[in-house]
């Protein structure tokens, strides 16, 4: 069909050649469409009134487009991209092993982080108010040894205070003094107190992973197919663990099967996937985890979307943010 | 099977999904190649099989007045491809890998194998040239001469209008000639 020759057309044809598939390129190509067509047909055949994996995957398809609008106005830093980036993401994942470490060597990642914490009215001598919150921003500094064994170091910085009377009531009673604020605190793990949930049992296989993790979420009180649980678990995967490369290809994966928008990190290489839900205390939130171009997790936000009248707190508040710098391997207990 | 078209197909497969394999063994061949043409052939064949589970997931929304969906799927393989380059940014440069044309010359017959170890030669400082296009132009260039798409179906894969796809190829190739010298 080819209408002209043109000299640049020759070009690039003389340059790129003829390819052609191999074998197992079309029996790769073939199995993965008859695994989707697999899926479709399943989930039809399911029907709705049973929630599962599958009614998730297809109501992940419906909302996306709505969902990434919304992430764009409430999150301010996303701009929408196809949901297939994260399946380029996952097979990232399972190409990038965690750094080797050998004797004396350490495994280094830093991270900062903003938790929002809460404590009873009375601990401020505030007995009038049940709970109050504020702001509270670590530096952490971890490393982990040839064995698995963790030493971390904590600083604690100066909280941030929603209300002028809770911060004078904060110092007044000493509880800086209880946060540790000012302090870093030493600590040493083994390993498999930290370890998340036993995360080298976790699946490799996505479908097989992704009904642990509904068992799992379910385990701890809520609907098997929530989707913001199962976002945390899976940052909970991800985020300090010694997952192995093909578990976090399956979570990222997973991730993409979930109800969650996907777009492309602005001014640097990487994704974000955000999931709004009502979380753990019963308030509507937006999740937003961001990976590096490495397939790392490199930043977790939760963002509160509603006015919390009762703790003062504003719609748009950031109650986690953390942010994590990829793994590195150092020849000493000093920070690189 | 065999005479409908790729839209009658399209749409049976609506009601039963294993129809859209027919679709797979028309076409894989030419979108694995326009594909690994864009990005050499070691992603090739993982981007041409998304392209089909892809499609398949948005069949619903073919259009079935068109009788043939190559430009479709092509449309879907130029997206996929576009992602694939900015997710892998350190190995953009591979619009046309050189390397692997290079052992394909060996297998060709003398006067081609000169052709192509020339053009193999002029690979990086074409990469550079494409990489200067605009990226509508560098489609329009690419779907015709590397997708080996008419002007009809490229209007039809970008959803611009024929001229429109007349325009950005003539500018496509004069700038590349400018930035090509022979």
């Amino acid at each position: 069909m080819i209408a002209e020759a043109h000299p640049v057309d020759t070009l690039l044809r003389g340059i790129t050649g003829e390819p052609s598939p191999t074998h197992a390129d079309v029996l790769g190509g073939r199995r993965a469409l008859l695994r989707a067509i697999a899926t479709e047909s399943q989930r039809s055949t399911r029907g709705v009134s049973v929630p599962s994996i599958w009614w998730r995957r297809a109501t992940a398809v419906l909302s996306v487009a709505a969902l990434v609008v919304a992430a764009v106005a409430v999150a301010g830093l996303l701009r929408p991209q196809p949901v297939t980036a994260l399946g380029d993401l996952a097979r990232v994942a399972e190409q990038v092993e965690a750094p080797a470490i050998s004797s004396g060597e350490y495994r280094y990642a830093g991270s900062t982080d903003v938790t929002l914490e809460f404590r009873a009215g009375s601990e401020l001598g505030l007995d009038e108010r049940d709970t109050v919150v504020y702001l509270l921003p670590h530096v952490r500094d971890r490393w982990v040894d040839e064995a698995g064994s963790i030493h971390e170091e904590l600083l604690t910085l100066e909280p941030r205070f929603f209300d002028p009377d809770v911060e004078a009531a904060y110092y007044a009673s000493g509880v800086d003094k209880a946060d540790r604020v000012g302090e870093t605190v030493v600590s040493d793990f083994a390993q498999e107190s930290l370890t998340v949930f036993g995360v080298r049992e976790w699946p490799t296989d996505t479908d097989e992973l992704l009904d642990a993790m509904g068992v799992y979420v379910s385990s701890q009180g809520n609907d098997v197919d929530a989707t913001g649980p199962l976002v945390e678990l899976a940052a909970d995967l991800l985020r300090w663990s010694s997952a192995t490369p093909e578990l976090r290809s399956a979570v990222i994966e997973a991730l993409g099967t979930l109800d969650v928008e996907v777009t492309e990190r602005i001014d640097v290489d990487g994704l974000a996937v955000a999931v709004t839900f009502v979380d753990v205390s019963g308030i509507r939130s937006r999740l937003i985890l961001e990976f590096d171009e490495d397939a790392n997790l490199v930043r977790e936000r939760h963002v509160w979307l509603e006015d919390v009248p009762a703790l003062g707190v504003p719609a748009g508040t950031v109650v986690l943010d953390s942010q994590l710098s990829p793994g590195r391997v150092v020849g000493s207990l000093h920070r690189p | 099977m065999g005479d409908l078209t790729d839209a009658e197909i399209i749409a049976a497969s609506l009601s039963d999904g294993s129809e859209f394999s027919v679709v797979f063994d028309r076409y894989y061949d030419t979108v694995y190649k326009y594909v690994a043409r864009r990005i050499g052939s070691d992603a090739a064949g993982d981007i041409a099989s998304e392209v089909f589970t892809r499609a398949f997931a948005v069949r619903h929304k073919y259009d079935t007045s068109r009788p043939l969906c190559r430009p479709w799927l092509y449309g879907i393989a130029s997206n996929l491809v576009r992602d694939h380059l900015r997710r892998q940014k350190r190995r953009s440069r591979a619009y046309l890998k050189a390397a692997s044309q290079e052992e394909a010359a060996h297998d060709a017959p003398i006067s081609e194998a000169e052709a192509r170890a020339s053009a193999a030669l002029m690979a990086p400082l074409v990469n550079q040239a494409l990489g200067k296009l605009k990226e509508g132009d560098r489609e329009v260039l690419l779907l015709f001469a590397l997708g080996e798409l008419s002007y009809e179906e490229i209007a039809t894969s970008m959803a611009i209008p024929i001229g429109t796809v007349r325009s950005r190829l003539a500018r496509a190739r004069r700038r590349m000639q400018e930035l090509v010298p022979e």
